[in-house]
């Protein structure tokens, strides 16, 4: 089964039933950290449990989204709408105005090519088997973008290879048939881009577990899963998280950036590990795993 | 008997299990005596795809590689990646898990 990003656009002129219209406020801030991720999982957590029914989402009293995080906002709309037969609904005059960017990287609208002078990485979603597709995506929206000119050739090739081998292994370890979903903002003020990738699979754990069960230490919880996938290592096989994952942690942190993977209950960055500060709970999990990669573009 | 990587997948880039096995499935029937593999040309080689290619080749004649190597440019990302494929393949699960334990030591 092929899937392709279902918009805010598209979800506004299905045929819902109004009178069951539920509304939901987004609030606050919304940013790339453990708070921001939580925040918007909350949303998955707080329709779970509800079937056929059309819902608002409401943007009113949110200040601000970092816009990468529409890749996550938008897997998790995805989930709703496939397994739980949610319609979804905006106030897209509203968000026309406060939130355009949100119509420029392709989360309400279809945008087809974002202008070179734009901020936005376009939201975009890729099957099993597009690779191709993928790499293209990644070499010329990500690596050819203005806010990554600062970062050097040896690198982005780097980067190129390692999003490839985390692909595969999405392909080969996710254990679903929903897509891969991507979208990057570049931040001028603050002198970064921070690019996110979303699955809806079983997340790293299950096949860590599986693969670690005769060690003497076998990896049984996801804060060790995602240590043992930033691990160097040298298998007959890539492993589950990939052989990218060692990779981009060395090029973010090159760039003055950071790595965070977000897996079952836990939230882990490499700012945080550097700061000695395991992790950060995340106390709706969400079945599959984001990654978000930031570069200082200085 | 030569045989182009890009020429086969018509294409600079092997990334996916099904370029892997369609260039195995090219290369299987050749003897390491008689195979000069060509990498000449690729931008970008992912490790499924080179598991499902020379590593299942590999494989298949252990007994026989000797020094079979394949053409790739020396030094680079693309060359590092076979290398690593070539000997994985050749130590097999053993070797992951002595260095899984080793990790975990």
């Amino acid at each position: 089964m092929v899937y392709r990003v279902i918009h805010l656009y598209t979800f506004a002129i299905k045929q819902g039933d109004l009178s069951k219209t539920l509304k939901y406020q987004l609030s606050e801030e919304i940013y790339t950290n453990s708070t921001g991720v939580n925040t918007i999982y909350d949303v998955y957590k707080f329709f779970s449990d509800k079937r056929d029914q059309r819902v608002e989402i409401c943007f009113k009293n949110l200040r601000w989204i970092d816009a990468n995080l529409c890749a996550i906002l938008q897997a998790v709309l995805f989930r709703l709408s496939k397994e739980n037969n949610l319609t979804f609904t905006a106030d897209l005059k509203y968000l026309q105005n406060k939130f355009n960017i949100l119509f420029r990287n392709g989360f309400i609208n279809d945008a087809k090519e974002v202008a070179k002078k734009e901020t936005s990485i376009l939201l975009k979603t890729f099957n099993a088997g597009e690779a191709n597709e993928f790499t293209n995506y990644i070499e010329y929206d990500l690596l050819s973008h203005p806010g990554m000119k600062s970062i050097d050739s040896a690198t982005k090739e780097e980067v190129c290879d390692a999003m490839i081998e985390l692909f595969n292994n999405y392909e080969d370890h996710a254990k679903t048939d929903y897509p891969v979903f991507t979208c990057g903002q570049f931040f001028p003020k603050q002198e970064k881009i921070i690019f996110s990738i979303v699955d809806l699979g079983v997340g790293f754990l299950p096949a860590i577990k599986e693969k670690t069960k005769t060690l003497i230490k076998p990896i049984t919880n996801n804060l060790e899963a995602i240590k043992w996938s930033v691990e160097e290592r040298n298998t007959t096989k890539p492993p589950p998280g990939g052989l990218g994952l060692h990779r981009l942690l060395n090029c973010t942190k090159k760039h003055s950036g950071e790595l965070q993977i977000i897996t079952g209950d836990t939230f882990w960055s490499s700012g945080l590990n550097e700061m000695f500060f395991p992790k950060k709970e995340i106390k709706n999990p969400f079945k599959g795993s984001t990654i978000n990669l930031i570069f200082s573009s200085k | 008997m030569l045989i182009q990587v890009n020429k086969i997948l018509n294409s600079d880039r092997g990334i996916d299990r099904a370029s892997g096995q369609l260039l195995f499935n090219c290369i299987k029937d050749v003897h390491p005596s008689t195979l000069e593999l060509s990498f000449e040309g690729m931008s970008k080689l992912s490790t499924l795809f080179l598991n499902e290619s020379i590593g299942a080749y590999v494989l298949k004649y252990s007994k026989d590689l000797g020094n079979w190597f394949p053409k790739v440019s020396p030094d680079t990302i693309l060359s590092h990646k076979i290398e690593n494929v070539i000997e994985n393949a050749q130590m097999g699960e053993e070797f992951d898990r002595i260095n899984a334990e080793a990790q975990f030591a």
